[in-house]
């Protein structure tokens, strides 16, 4: 509300000091105030408040010091002898030659957040010359009744006339307006060139046309060098109206970056319809990309642990050289941009993607989350299997070195016993039968465990001996002699032994490798029951189970 | 007959020796590594060398490779493996290498002192002997095709024994046929399992090899 009536009363005192300056430009010629020199004046006048008030909403200090350019450059005609009233006459003494300055400054402030000290040097220096030398100064020692200019009304400012120090002030301002405007200048051209790209989208619109108002400027201060102040000849009044061009332009241009908002805006309004369309993990982050012109741009997710994933759910970090950027959404970091420094204008694109692509991104931290917790799911499902099997792998060995070598040399002592006794103590005969039946039962329980040469040679070996152990025939067709990864050769063991075990006759296996797939094939006579158990090993590698025809088919994944 | 064990296990090649020490076997030295086994048979050249088949470092088949060693740079030595497994694969690789004056037996069997000392004597005779255990579950598993499912029940026998490493003779005894009707059996078994003519003992070792082959 208060942004509104101060707007109103800005635009309204541009009109009112367009209006005197009209009235001022009317009493001075003879061909009445409508000439091209005062329209345009005027126009570009009245265009850069209007431009500037509307900026001010977003760039405040930038926006007002465009505002206050504006009107300073509304005032340049005051300095008059048909101005109305002292009040008016004053002014236009004081101010008349600071426009150019305060332009400058409005554009540095689009192109830098904080004005560096070279900055702030460059703009004294203009806003002494304009002010001090070509204003405060020659307007202390000018006494309009002292001079030559009887029609003019009163300087209020007057300490007494001193023509010969006017004149001396006069030319000293344009001698100053030559060095501060090339100074100027020169600044805004620098920071231009090491603008980021957002910045320099931002700021383009108003620097370079404040350039070239600057240029305008530099030539007729340098026109006027010779007669020592600046007049209205015919290369003046056409420096005039390129100076009111460039000034219309940079009001123009300060709206730019408001279209190229509105313009980011609705291209991610289009990828959010577009992503809801057709969702794929990662689309968002290319389509981020492109808006905002950098294809290396990664959208990541903080997700709960403290870690960061990327859409897929693997753990991310941002590239070599890449800045991270929060998306917030009322205090919730919703996503972290990984992009090109200077890819982003922190100022605003950061909110814009949150304030429409919150859904997209909402959806996609979801899912990326749940996508992390299923693949945490399943490295542990797969270390408990390896754990599993490496704790029964352990355990055959501990029976064949351990308790089996013991129950030999038991067996031993009591052949040695027997012997001793002459071979006639049927107990210790007896004893020694029950010992190896030990053995044997020990063997098949070892066996059971883990199958020795799964570990010790492969898949193959073991197939071949399991075969051989079976109680009914099965048939082994083509086993890939190479060796896989230690979880996939048990779980395809695990897979055979399972679905030929006793009860199953007439069983046929084919292990064969496609590519990066290992399947197993095997034809029961009758498909199994329940698949279940087999199916949580198999899924803990992230391999399949089907059932075709009175086939199952085991599909694991195996690189090597 | 003088041997040389080999095991990691102190306490029972200890006991090993001192079993074959009360029958009149000479047990000339004990080692538990596959080196110092080599180093002992090079030394003494006993008629055979007992061989545990899991031997540091890595306990898995030291043994097999240091007894195939063995029969390489010994020909007057025998090399009697002893087995921890039932399945075939190890004794098949031990037969292929080199069929002659070779044993393999399950480990529990060093007990059964009659047959441990039978087998060394068959394998100091350059006989080649197979556990009665494994070759009997070799028969006993029922296989998908197989040459040997065409043998009657007499040629099973019959080659069973071959297996476990007996001459004729001793076949005939034990079957209690006459020499000339296992000659018979055995020229069968033969013909039905394809072996082309050959040496006698050749053939013999290659029909032990279907049987392990399972083919």
């Amino acid at each position: 509300m208060l942004g509104v009536l101060v707007r109103v009363a800005v635009l309204g005192a541009a009109v009112a000091a367009a209006l005197e300056s009209a009235a001022i430009a009317g009493r001075a010629g003879g061909a009445g105030w409508l000439t091209l020199l005062n329209v345009t004046v005027l126009a570009s006048g009245c265009v850069v408040v209007l431009c500037g008030s509307l900026t001010m909403t977003r760039r405040r200090a930038a926006g007002a010091l465009l505002t206050v350019a504006g009107l300073a450059w509304l005032v340049s005609g005051w300095d008059e002898p048909g101005a109305d009233g002292g009040v008016v006459f004053t002014v236009g003494l004081l101010v008349s030659t600071a426009y150019p300055v305060l332009l400058a400054h409005a554009a540095l402030r689009f192109l830098t957040p904080r004005l560096a000290t070279s900055d702030r040097v460059a703009l004294g220096v203009g806003y002494a010359g304009t002010l001090v030398l070509s204003g405060v100064g020659p307007a202390l020692v000018f006494d309009p009744k002292g001079s030559s200019c009887h029609q003019c009304p009163a300087n209020l400012v007057s300490a007494g006339a001193d023509p010969e120090l006017f004149d001396a002030l006069t030319r000293a301002g344009v001698v100053a307006g030559v060095g501060w405007s090339a100074l100027l200048a020169a600044v805004l051209a620098v920071r231009l060139v090491r603008a980021t790209r957002p910045r320099w989208v931002a700021a383009a619109g108003v620097a370079l046309p404040a350039i070239g108002c600057l240029a305008a400027v530099l030539a007729d201060y340098a026109h006027s060098m010779g007669r020592g102040f600046v007049s209205d000849d015919p290369v003046d009044q056409r420096l005039v109206i390129v100076q009111a061009a460039a000034l219309a332009a940079a009001g123009v241009g300060s709206l730019w970056p408001a279209v190229q908002r509105r313009r980011v805006r609705g291209k991610v309004t289009d990828l959010v319809l577009e992503v809801a369309a057709a969702a794929r993990p990662g689309r968002l982050a290319e389509r981020l990309g492109s808006i905002v012109g950098d294809p290396a741009l990664r959208v990541l997710y903080p997700v709960s642990g403290g870690r960061v994933v990327d859409a897929t759910g693997t753990d991310a970090s941002p590239g070599p050289g890449h800045v991270i950027t929060p998306v917030v959404r009322r205090e919730n970091v919703v996503a972290l941009l990984a992009h090109a420094p200077g890819a982003l204008d922190m100022e605003t694109e950061p909110a814009e993607i949150a304030s429409v692509a919150v859904l997209a991104l909402d959806n996609e931290r979801l899912q990326a989350e749940a996508l992390a917790h299923l693949a945490d799911l399943r490295a542990s499902r797969l270390r408990i299997v390896e754990l599993a099997d490496a704790e029964r792998c352990r355990l055959e060995r501990d029976l064949h070195d351990g308790a089996q070598q013991r129950l030999v040399t038991f067996s031993l002592s009591l052949r040695l016993a027997s012997l001793r006794a002459g071979g006639t103590d049927s107990g210790l005969d007896r004893a020694l039968a029950e010992v190896v039946a030990a053995l044997a039962d020990l063997r098949r329980v070892a066996r059971g465990l883990f199958p020795r040469e799964l570990a010790d040679e492969g898949l193959a070996p073991a197939l071949d001996t399991l075969r051989e152990a079976a109680a009914e025939p099965i048939e082994v067709r083509s086993v890939p002699k190479e060796r896989f990864d230690a979880p996939v050769e048990s779980i395809a063991y695990y897979a055979v032994a399972f679905l030929t075990r006793a009860g199953t006759v007439g069983a046929s296996v084919a292990v064969a490798r496609d590519g990066d797939r290992l399947r197993v094939t095997v034809q029961p006579c009758a498909a199994p029951r329940d698949l279940t158990s087999l199916d949580d090993r198999v899924q803990a590698v992230g391999g399949s189970v089907s059932l075709d025809g009175g086939r199952v088919v085991v599909e694991l994944p195996c690189v090597s | 007959m003088r041997v040389v064990i080999a095991d990691d296990e102190a306490l029972l090649r200890e006991g090993v020796a001192r079993l074959l020490g009360e029958v009149g076997v000479e047990v000339v030295a004990t080692v538990g590594d596959g080196a110092r086994l080599l180093e002992v048979v090079a030394r003494e050249r006993p008629d055979v060398a007992i061989v545990d088949i899991k031997m540091p470092p890595t306990h898995t088949d030291e043994g097999l490779v240091s007894a195939m060693a063995i029969r390489e740079r010994h020909g007057d030595t025998g090399v009697l493996v002893l087995s921890h497994y039932l399945d075939s694969r190890y004794a098949m690789r031990l037969i292929e290498h080199n069929p002659r004056a070779v044993g393999y037996l399950l480990k529990e069997r060093v007990s059964d002192v009659v047959v441990l000392v039978d087998s060394l004597r068959r394998i100091a005779e350059g006989e080649c002997v197979v556990d009665p255990t494994i070759v009997s579950r070799l028969f006993d598993r029922r296989r998908a095709r197989s040459s040997l499912d065409e043998l009657t029940e007499r040629e099973r026998e019959v080659l069973a024994l071959m297996a476990e490493g007996y001459s004729n003779g001793k076949i005939a005894t034990r079957l209690a046929l006459s020499t000339k009707t296992v000659e018979r059996h055995i020229g069968h078994i033969f013909d039905r399992l394809g072996l082309p003519e050959s040496p006698d003992s050749h053939r013999r070792v290659q029909a032990v090899l279907a049987l392990l082959r399972g083919s």
